[in-house]
């Protein structure tokens, strides 16, 4: 067989007349991922009959220096390494790389945490003599395939999975291939079910081991509720002991999900019960929108629109027309909790968590259990929403829809259902609604609070707005805010803020990032009025509900979406006073 | 978990206070002195010395040498090597499942038995090779099985030898 490579394209066409011949090259390497292949047992004869092997020495002892294909397992250590590697790659049209260590280096990167010299010293200890001048001993950093020349396709895994490697032959063999395939295609399924035990669930067929999740969830989060167990093909994403997400530490925050290149991590869909909840006549459904949620959803939604407040009048329009009763803008009851919050720490000297994100409280609960009693529910979005429901439509038929950012509030019980925004498009295709049909001048928020159309900059967990926030919580409660609020930047994704007011001294913590958060909360945190945190970055703008993504590019886009939705506030005294004024009217409610 | 072994795996810990990454030394550390890294061995060492379980539990299930479970008195290891495979060992390995009524890696609920499959044991002249403790049984068929572990009911592994 001819194999072409073409420089410009990637592409690689080939004429395959003939068996394409096959060397398989080790580097630095357990030889694992070779023995995978000698280990294939009766599918060797497929693969003989397709290829024609003419170098592989862990099986055989001829040596060809004629072939198309390259495999080659292990990393790189040494000049004569790159050398020999650089020699393979000018001969073969196709290098593919075996393994995690042709890969990424994998275990024998570990140790680039030391020096060369000292790593020489502990394992060789007493034979310098013997090294000095010995290529066999001039290494330098381990390298992966990649640093030292290219590489056509990865196939990872530690080992890697035999049916890869025959996929990859038959490919290679049947048809020119094309770079980035999806390396999971023709894959045997494992036999492993799926974890439907959380809200959040597992499915080992479509796990790629990309640890993603796991770095999320143990590094950057610190919440270790989920790590890679067992090894070679039974490895799956899992709790110590098979015990469920919701029995480990986990607190619901979805940052494996909305970082899971693949989808192997899902929550469960809520448009049934919502579709259900609606053929009812008899039900009161009140439908809640996070304006967040909305945003994120407008990268999947297919609309014309590109601003965010023509998409929701329009969907507040179609939501209506499918029998929803009330539509409540969720903002609000951020509002309402300001003013709450606001009087709280007024009257209470103690720290308060103001945080409303129910995974921060359940890291809270979890990891610092002495802070606990700092955590007020009483004061939080939900809680007054539904307070103020039951003295708005407080009967029986009353169902609650909430269409949120994040996949925490399906463990919440008090609402009958909960979506996220990856599953807007759905309910409305399965009503075969088109958003641009609807007017969006036609489609307003039902308010009962009094609240003037006037939307204020803040009421948003997204950092940007977060100071805004506790601007706006003193502000409600406390006079004289112009005496000047001070913002201290004391440590990566940690601030301080502190004012002097008529009522006394008030400081706060606002924390984005709860890793290097941890040293903070654990450092005398008492002393602050207010501690503001968020378990996911850029707030909820990244919420475990919303469409993943990881471009900055995007993030900003909704932020500046909502940035525009939300407009300045003209008469900031006038909108204190109606949100105190509601607030007050809720806060008698039993 | 009872206050001996609390005392063991504390002074574990401490040997290793000095050391960078000590966490597999650790775990080999219980297994040699206690048998195996049970549940509550690993929540221990978690909660006492800020390892998150969820690490610990990946390595110990990574290595093959770490048990969760204490053996049982008699080991036994079905050879799985190509010639004993070629000769039946799968056979004489799921005749054994049945017998036990365990998977290999597991201990029968009487303590007597833990299954385990190995890769050769060297004597490939004998295919298919069973190994009890240390007694060899070559050529092994499946109807001698029930006869060959008859042997081993209510004996301890030290007295067999």
């Amino acid at each position: 067989m001819n194999i072409i490579k073409s420089n410009d394209n990637n592409d690689i066409s080939a004429d395959i007349s003939s068996k394409p011949r096959v060397g398989f090259f080790d580097f630095a390497s357990c030889e694992g991922c070779q023995l995978q292949i000698a280990n294939l047992e009766e599918e060797i004869l497929d693969v003989v009959d397709r290829l024609e092997i003419v170098s592989f020495r862990e099986v055989m002892k001829n040596h060809s220096d004629d072939y198309d294909i390259a495999f080659i397992e292990g990393s790189i250590h040494r000049p004569i390494d790159e050398e020999r590697l650089k020699d393979i790659r000018s001969r073969a049209a196709i290098l593919i790389a075996l393994g995690d260590c042709a890969c990424t280096g994998s275990v024998n990167k570990l140790r680039n945490d030391w020096s060369v010299d000292n790593v020489k010293a502990e394992v060789y200890r007493g034979a310098e003599a013997a090294m000095k001048n010995n290529d066999f001993f001039d290494i330098f950093p381990t390298k992966r395939l990649d640093e030292v020349v290219d590489v056509d396709f990865y196939i990872r895994g530690c080992p890697v999975r035999k049916e890869q490697v025959l996929y990859y032959i038959k490919r290679l063999s049947s048809m020119p291939p094309h770079k980035n395939l999806d390396l999971r295609f023709g894959v045997v399924p494992r036999d492993i079910e799926k974890d439907v035990r959380s809200i959040i669930q597992y499915n080992p067929q479509k796990c790629i081991l990309c640890r993603h999740c796991e770095i999320i969830c143990n590094d950057i989060l610190n919440v270790h509720a989920i790590g890679i167990t067992n090894k070679g093909n039974e490895s799956i994403v899992s709790t110590p002991f098979d015990i469920g997400l919701d029995n480990n530490k986990c607190i619901s925050c979805g940052q494996c999900l909305v970082n899971c290149p693949v989808g192997a991590f899902t929550s469960s869909s809520s448009v049934e019960r919502v579709l259900e909840l609606l053929d009812d006549p008899e039900n009161f459904v009140v439908f809640v929108i996070d304006p967040i949620a909305v945003a994120s959803a407008m990268e999947i939604l297919p609309t014309e629109n590109t601003q965010l407040r023509p998409v929701m009048g329009s969907l507040i329009a179609a939501l209506r027309d499918m029998n929803v009763k009330k539509v409540i803008d969720f903002t609000h009851f951020g509002y309402l909790s300001l003013a709450a919050q606001g009087e709280h720490v007024k009257t209470h000297k103690d720290m308060t968590f103001t945080s409303w994100c129910p995974s921060a409280h359940s890291y809270i609960e979890k990891f610092l259990p002495e802070f606990k009693k700092h955590i007020h529910k009483e004061t939080s979005p939900e809680y007054l929403m539904l307070k103020a429901f039951r003295k708005w439509y407080g009967d029986e038929n009353l169902k609650i829809v909430f269409l949120s950012p994040c996949i925490v509030h399906k463990g919440n019980p008090d609402f009958d259902a909960v979506l996220t925004a990856r599953e807007l498009p759905g309910l409305l295709k399965s009503r075969a609604i088109d958003l641009d049909f609807y007017d969006p001048e036609k489609g307003a928020f039902d308010c009962e609070l009094g609240l003037s159309s006037v939307y204020v900059k803040g009421a948003s967990s997204d950092y940007t707005y977060s100071l805004p926030i506790i601007e706006i919580a003193y502000m409600s409660k406390f006079n004289n805010l112009d005496a000047g609020l001070a913002v201290t930047t004391i440590g990566d994704y940690a601030h301080e803020l502190a004012f002097d007011s008529e009522e006394g001294f008030f400081n706060a913590l606002v924390i984005e990032d709860i890793t290097r958060a941890s040293k903070y909360l654990k450092k005398d945190i008492r002393k602050y009025n207010v501690v503001e945190l968020y378990p996911c970055f850029h707030g909820c703008l990244t919420g475990g509900g919303q469409v993943p993504t990881t471009s900055m590019d995007l993030l900003n886009k909704r932020r500046d979406l909502l940035k525009n939705y939300k407009g300045e506030c003209k008469a900031k005294d006038l909108f204190v006073s109606q949100i105190i004024s509601a607030y007050d009217s809720i806060k008698e409610v039993e | 978990m009872d206050t001996k072994d609390k005392f063991i795996i504390d002074t574990i810990l401490e040997k290793f206070t000095d050391m960078k990454d000590p966490t597999l030394m650790i775990l080999q550390n219980i297994q040699e002195i206690l048998g195996c890294v049970r549940e509550e061995y690993l929540t221990y060492v978690a909660e006492s010395n800020g390892y998150s379980l969820t690490e610990l539990y990946g390595i110990v299930s990574f290595y093959p040498q770490f048990r969760l479970s204490p053996p049982g008195k008699h080991t036994i290891k079905i050879c799985k090597g190509t010639a004993c495979h070629v000769r039946g060992g799968a056979a004489i390995q799921k005749n054994l499942q049945n017998l036990l009524g365990i998977k290999p890696g597991d201990t029968t609920e009487d303590g007597v038995f833990t299954l385990e499959s190995v890769r050769c044991l060297g004597c490939c002249g004998l295919s298919p090779v069973i190994m009890i403790d240390n007694e060899t049984y070559g050529r092994v068929k499946t109807s001698k099985l029930q006869e060959i572990l008859v042997k081993y009911k209510g004996v301890s592994a030290n007295e067999n030898q």
